[in-house]
């Protein structure tokens, strides 16, 4: 076909040709051709209007058309940059073509497979528009092209075109270089103007870092909507659970349940919302005040600082604390008068704990279920009052401490008997 | 008294399991080891005992209750005596702490056990000798059989300073008491 037909014509072609010639887009020239070709959308390479930046490149990669197994472009090194693709022969390097993004309507991959000659990427190409300028092949029966990457390459190609053409930066410069061209069409409008084009070149950098960083956050608020979005999904799934309240008794369903209760800080307090001062710790106080304060009271009014910390990480789902965070805003407790505090035992565990919750109180009653068991161990009260053992430790202790219970270390372990000592009398 | 000595039973502590640690709350503490002093001096007092050597205490029933499989080590049996010692009512032998006379009775109970002794067997105006009051025949009934030379002294002092005995120098040694 095609191809085949014009190669002699091709390497005969003058490579340079008049500027007027080469400018794209420029006035309309003879329409020879028809629209609906792959290969006619190829033209002959001239310079870039402006500083082109290459994307990639890659060698030994041939460029057919439609599905054409023969071409006269076998052989030649692939460049991408924002506003085109350009192949040059590797024999000839005067045979360049190039192909503006503007006429690619579609790109597809196709890995290579065992009996094709690599991997290809197919691109389905738009009409071809007025005053195309002059390429290698009049007329083509395709619409599109496949450009066949013999020493692979495909995949990163692929994609960066992909990342091209969503950007459409032609339309930005072929639209300045319209207006420019209407006016000086032989002068690329970047060279010119002294003071104005090194203003002009600035302005257009200034753009494209500022595009480049905004794209980029554009990802960051992409996944801080999808964990919203999360939690916005456990709340829903909260609230059918509620609904449905007393159909289902299921160990699972209730420990689910328990689960999502505690997620769900919608809007949670960050550096970046308060700055990294006592603003901020107070702010956290607070959040973690309306965290915990529910989980606490169900626990009995106090809780390690590892439990805690757990509880509002989860809670928060991202923006995660750190636990020295966590730490200077739990010293802030007291400031902000909450309803919670923190506590240090003596053994130098940390508790958050309700304001509410008087250490001679769980002392008291520490010390009546000691009684009631007769004796008990750590363990025995952790399972006794579902908390945690290294808690029920520091309430034994606690209890110890002012005179209620009393020890026996023995090889059995640390257990704890009511102080008979101080109540009994002889 | 003599009931007491008679019929000794171990106190309600005995099979507290607690007894046998040493509580690390002050108050209780003091409670436990006022506990222990007592349970030590009584039951050196049924035993006779008046010198004790640790190791055997240690190793002995008054330490170890075997039905609850509990026991004070070594080093805390040391405490319950450093304990009494401050009460005064142990005395280290030697440095080592190994051995310890053990007063379960203070110079004045042992006056007026001794003096009541004395005159209810006829021997008041008379003069008897520390070996008899100590390892005399007369009185191997007596809790104060075998009792310590200077415990003996010590309520000996007491009933002279009363005026009821009068401790009587042979070869310049005190050796005798006369009771009066």
């Amino acid at each position: 076909m095609g191809p085949r037909r014009h190669s002699s014509a091709v390497r005969l072609r003058p490579t340079v040709v008049h500027p007027s010639f080469s400018l794209w887009p420029c006035k309309p020239q003879q329409v020879r051709f028809e629209d609906y070709y792959g290969m006619n959308r190829l033209s002959w390479y001239t310079p870039a209007e402006s500083m082109e930046e290459i994307l990639r490149q890659a060698g030994n990669v041939g460029i057919y058309d439609g599905d054409a197994k023969q071409s006269a472009f076998e052989q030649g090194t692939l460049s991408l940059t924002l506003q085109r693709v350009i192949w040059a022969d590797s024999s000839d390097p005067d045979c360049r073509l190039i192909l503006h993004h503007s006429l690619i309507d579609k790109v597809e991959r196709h890995h290579k497979s065992m009996f094709s000659r690599g991997g290809k990427v197919i691109l389905h190409l738009k009409p071809t528009p007025p005053g195309h300028p002059p390429g290698p092949v009049a007329a083509s029966a395709a619409n599109s092209l496949r450009f066949i990457f013999k020493s692979g390459g495909e995949d990163d190609f692929y994609k960066l075109l992909l990342d091209a053409l969503s950007r459409q930066t032609w339309k930005r410069t072929s639209s300045s270089s319209s207006s420019a061209g209407s006016r000086t069409s032989h002068v690329p409008s970047t060279r010119g103007g002294g003071i104005s084009g090194i203003e002009k070149r600035l302005v257009d950098q200034h753009n494209k870092t500022h595009e480049n960083i905004s794209q980029a956050f554009e990802d960051m608020s992409k996944l801080v909507e999808q964990a919203k979005e999360m939690v916005n999904l456990s709340k829903t799934i909260t609230e059918r659970l509620r609904m449905k309240k007393g159909e289902s008794n299921d160990d699972e369903t209730t420990q689910f349940k328990s689960y999502l209760l505690s997620l769900g800080v919608s809007d949670p307090v960050t550096k970046t919302t308060f700055g990294t001062g006592a603003i901020y710790f107070e702010k956290l106080a607070q959040e973690i005040t309306d965290v915990l304060l529910k989980p606490l009271e169900e626990c009995g009014g106090t809780m390690t600082l590892p439990e805690a910390y757990c509880r509002i990480n989860r809670a928060r789902g991202v923006h995660l604390i750190s636990p020295e965070d966590l730490l200077n805003a739990c010293q802030k407790l007291d400031a902000i008068n909450s309803p919670i505090t923190m506590f240090v035992f003596d053994s130098g565990v940390n508790v958050v704990q309700l304001r509410s919750v008087r250490v001679d109180q769980t002392a008291d009653e520490t010390a009546q279920l000691v009684q009631q068991l007769g004796s008990a161990d750590a363990d025995k009260i952790a399972r006794h009052k579902l908390i945690s053992p290294v808690l029920a430790k520091e309430r034994l202790l606690a209890a110890e401490a002012v005179g209620k219970i009393c020890r026996d270390d023995s090889v059995e372990g640390l257990f704890f008997y009511p102080n008979l000592f101080l109540t009994q009398t002889n | 008294m003599t009931a007491d000595i008679m019929a000794f039973t171990f106190p309600w502590e005995y099979d507290f399991p607690p007894f046998f640690t040493i509580q690390p709350n002050a108050t209780t503490r003091e409670k436990q080891l006022e506990s222990w002093g007592q349970l030590v001096l009584h039951y050196c007092h049924a035993n006779n005992i008046f010198v004790a050597d640790v190791i055997a205490l240690s190793e002995s029933e008054l330490f170890n209750n075997k039905n609850i499989h509990r026991r004070l080590n070594h080093k805390d049996v040391l405490t319950v005596l450093d304990y009494l010692e401050s009460k005064k009512c142990v005395e280290w032998v030697d440095r080592q702490k190994k051995q310890c006379h053990i007063h379960w009775q203070t110079p004045e109970q042992w006056a007026e056990v001794i003096h009541g002794w004395a005159r209810s067997n006829g021997f008041i105006n008379s003069v008897v000798t520390f070996e008899d009051l100590i390892e005399g025949d007369d009185t191997v009934q007596e809790s104060f059989h075998g009792i310590n030379r200077l415990a003996l002294l010590k309520a000996l002092e007491v009933l002279q300073s009363n005026n009821r005995a009068a401790i009587v120098d042979i070869d310049g040694v005190q050796a005798g008491v006369k009771f009066l």
